[in-house]
């Protein structure tokens, strides 16, 4: 049995790099991820799991970091949206997102471009109600999500 | 306007005293014994962070159960197939075996928050939750499932119509916790039918109502179930519908329904709101499974 009464020593691999942080027992993810490790990609929506905007890529699936205890993370692997910096799949990412103005105010827009990632990643092949199905985890108050839902379209169509 | 409410606002969850990760089911429940009402158990998440934030539920150990590997998968076993608590709703909805078996729960899940949240949340979560808008107990009553329980002083099953108590509250002791949920598989022919009124799902439902007929082995026999979600402190079941339904048809079963369900008026709607969605919700069940109305 790993854990204890006071600070626990985590150490898990955030975008690529591993970390390791002393945490308390009450410490989210989200937490961790904006205040211990600078990732502000990660945004504080509504933290009751509704909003979507503090998703991360935690061990290969998209999860809202406001509802998981860093405490659980020890030996996980997070990406964040700083995490793509760089690569082709971020740059077809604002490619689509860009030429279908997939983002207004761009409070969602983190959270939508991790699943893009996880889409072309995992779900080459996702059809047009499953990217719908996935796309209800995240609330966008801006573009009614016409625009959001043909960038992930388009994000998996030559993959 | 003042508007009383139980929710603290927040941003951070209240303190904690501990937290633990037992890797097998004994030493989970010595844990467990030891703490005694200082446990919070912690799988999903998805319902008990929301509760310590906003309920201000603080000084507590978290017992993450998680890794304990007895706690989680689908496996048939038997006339019953059994789903460990920490079985996530993905693993469910995604199940082949309860898509052909237990097709009123593939359902029902199916309709459950939004898929970052079924990654996450889990059966065993849904039912300690104990929520009255809970929805995976509307079809595990149904189905006359049985939930399991262990503690330090051993094991016992209990029929989940039984779980429930009230609004989050649950026959649970200190030290038991939930090991999974047994669900006999019906052996005849059964459709199913499940209505969620909602916003939309990732919100909870504004009243949920499932319908089941299983056929008997004889032309004509059946047995007739539903059960509601949202009207009452705890999901309800009425089983054995089919004389009222061969009386007076939908009108009976109605008399029957109305009399137990309570709703209240909350944010999401009305008490009057939710009984016209028990009225047409239930005649819409009852056309559809049945024929008539």
């Amino acid at each position: 049995m790993s854990g204890t009464d006071g600070e626990i020593q985590v150490k898990l691999k955030v975008n690529g790099r591993m970390r390791e942080v002393r945490v308390k027992p009450n410490e989210r993810l989200i937490d961790t991820l904006r205040e211990k490790l600078g990732l502000k990609s990660v945004k504080m929506g509504c933290l009751t799991g509704e909003c979507g905007t503090c998703t991360v890529l935690y061990n290969g699936q998209p999860v809202k970091s406001c509802l998981v205890l860093t405490a659980e993370a020890d030996g996980k692997e997070v990406i964040t949206v700083e995490g793509l910096a760089g690569s082709d799949e971020m740059r077809r990412i604002t490619e689509v997102f860009a030429r279908n103005n997939a983002f207004q105010c761009g409070f969602c827009t983190p959270a939508f471009v991790l699943l893009a990632y996880w889409l072309m990643k995992v779900k080459p092949k996702a059809t047009d109600e499953e990217i719908l199905e996935a796309s209800n985890s995240i609330l966008c108050r801006c573009t009614g999500y016409t625009q959001i839902l043909q960038a992930l379209k388009e994000a998996i169509s030559r993959v | 306007m003042k508007v009383e409410s139980p929710l603290t606002f927040r941003t951070t969850l209240p303190e904690l005293e501990g937290y633990f990760r037992p890797k097998s089911l004994d030493e989970a429940l010595s844990l467990l014994s030891e703490l005694g009402e200082r446990a919070k158990i912690y799988a999903g998440g998805t319902d008990l962070l929301i509760d310590m934030r906003l309920r201000n539920i603080g000084n507590k150990v978290v017992v993450d159960i998680k890794e304990i590997n007895e706690l989680r998968g689908i496996r048939e076993e038997g006339d019953s197939i059994f789903i460990g608590a920490t079985t996530t709703i993905h693993e469910i909805k995604t199940s082949s075996l309860i898509a052909s078996r237990l097709p009123l729960l593939k359902q029902v899940v199916e309709r459950f928050a939004d898929q970052f949240i079924r990654t996450r949340a889990t059966v065993g979560g849904n039912l300690c939750n104990a929520s009255p808008a809970a929805d995976t107990p509307l079809a595990l009553l149904i189905y006359g499932s049985e939930v399991e329980i262990a503690s330090v002083a051993g094991r016992k099953r209990v029929p989940i119509k039984d779980f429930f108590k009230g609004v989050k509250r649950t026959i649970l002791a200190p030290g038991e916790l939930v090991t999974g949920v047994r669900v006999p598989v019906p052996q005849g022919r059964q459709r199913v039918k499940y209505l969620r009124f909602d916003r939309s799902s990732e919100d909870l439902m504004i009243v949920g109502i499932a319908g089941a007929v299983f056929e008997g082995r004889e032309p004509g026999d059946f047995e007739f179930s539903l059960s509601y979600g949202a009207v009452a402190p705890t999901p309800l079941l009425f089983k054995g519908l089919q004389d009222a339904y061969k009386r007076g048809g939908a009108d009976e079963v109605l008399k029957i329904v109305k009399e137990k369900v309570s709703p209240i008026s909350d944010v999401r709607a009305s008490k009057e709101y939710r009984m016209h969605l028990v009225e047409v919700g239930t005649r819409l069940i009852i056309k559809e499974l049945l024929g008539g109305v």
